[in-house]
């Protein structure tokens, strides 16, 4: 019977759901966070890179859902376009407060971004790449991180993310193309930085 | 020398190892409980419907029984031309009954005690009377110091509002009357006509 009921809440759409919960349903709710409570937590954990206050922010984003239903238009967004836009001010407040977050003018070079392996001889394997890239996200600056991580790891569409982020699209697209620039540096051979560093001398 | 690695493809492999994060799941028990909690001490919606109907319902109430006090304690009772039109005929000159009220040593006679009520009088022998008969509506009226003499076909039942009641075995469903109308436009006396 359970399952029955669960492949039930599994058809219905996300704003039937968001009534059901402010009618007190808690199956709605389990259903709601399970469809859309891995990207709050992912973009939350990879930001903060914290699991704590992701697990916090994650939870006070699905209560205000079940505090103030009626606050989610259904016609102006996706719900978990609109839950990641509570997330990410929660983020933002809760960096503020603890002075974790210092603001960085995107136009700065905030950090070398050369690769951490010096020698030509020990150029990049394919793992070690990875490794790098996955390192240069957490030390973007902030703006450049999250446009990275809602529309390359987590696949949103530039207009998902300009709502999230309430920006304008083309801001997500220039965030976006400066981010993946830097991070393509970071599999660049020594030699080819230099080269490039010559070449626009 | 190996070629450089494209930015798409490691991205696309980091995409793969992003999304198989997966949020707490403890979270969802606790969500859970906190919706079911949070609809429990909500009042519900129809708590409110409730609420709001009993409250016009009590209003109501309270408008009809201002209303039905009101039509047995008249203050002010409507026109007499209100019920029948204009007056049929001045049967006497209004000087001459008016004169018992003019006078203010006559106007305990016309007002005693014993007509004062607060519940309609009840007409009993002297319904036909041919003498007028005091209106308990019109107590504590001051004597009016002009009267007209109205004539006019009334519903028995409307009597009451005058504070006379008229059982049905005594008058029938239309009675005609004439009222003693002071220049304020309220009416002292009546005699039943038939």
């Amino acid at each position: 019977m359970f399952e029955r009921l669960r492949r039930m809440a599994n058809h219905q759409t996300d704003a039937e759901l968001a009534l059901a919960i402010a009618r007190g349903n808690g199956d709605a709710m389990a259903e709601l966070y399970r469809r859309h409570g891995p990207l709050v937590y992912r973009f939350t954990l990879r930001m903060s890179q914290n699991a704590t206050i992701a697990e916090e922010i994650t939870q006070e984003v699905f209560l205000a859902l079940l505090r103030q239903p009626t606050h989610f238009d259904p016609q102006r967004a996706a719900l978990s376009t609109w839950l990641c836009s509570i997330a990410r001010r929660q983020l933002w407040k809760h960096l503020e407060r603890n002075k974790r977050f210092i603001s960085i003018e995107l136009d700065e070079e905030p950090f070398d971004l050369v690769s951490p392996e010096p020698g030509p001889a020990e150029w990049l394997t394919r793992n070690e790449a990875i490794v790098s890239v996955r390192e240069g996200i957490d030390r973007l600056p902030l703006p450049l991180k999250e446009v990275i991580l809602l529309c390359e790891l987590e696949g949103l569409t530039y207009e998902q993310a300009a709502q999230i982020l309430t920006i304008p699209i083309g801001t997500v697209r220039s965030r976006l193309s400066r981010a993946k620039g830097r991070l393509a540096l970071l599999l660049r051979s020594p030699a080819e930085c230099a080269e490039k560093e010559n070449s626009q001398r | 020398m190996k070629p450089s690695l494209n930015i798409d493809d490691v991205l696309a492999t980091l995409r793969q190892e992003h999304r198989s994060i997966e949020a707490p799941a403890s979270l969802e028990t606790h969500l859970k409980e906190q919706t079911l909690r949070a609809h429990a001490t909500r009042p519900a919606p129809h708590t409110w419907i409730w609420a709001g109907g009993l409250s016009l319902a009590m209003a109501a109430a309270c408008v009809a029984g201002i209303v039905s006090w009101r039509l047995n304690h008249p203050v002010t009772p409507p026109e007499p031309a209100t019920h029948a039109g204009p007056p049929m005929a001045m049967s006497e000159p209004p000087q001459a009954v008016a004169a018992p009220f003019a006078d203010p040593s006559n106007a305990e006679t016309v007002h005693p005690a014993a007509v004062v009520s607060k519940h309609p009088k009840r007409v009993r022998d002297n319904f036909s009377s041919e003498d007028f008969l005091p209106l308990p509506s019109s107590e504590g009226l001051p004597p009016p110091s002009e009267a007209s003499l109205v004539r006019l076909r009334i519903q028995r039942d409307d009597l009451r509002q005058y504070g006379l009641e008229v059982p049905p075995t005594l008058a029938p469903r239309t009675i005609l009357a004439e009222f003693i109308v002071g220049e304020d436009g309220l009416p002292r006396s009546i005699r039943i006509i038939r």
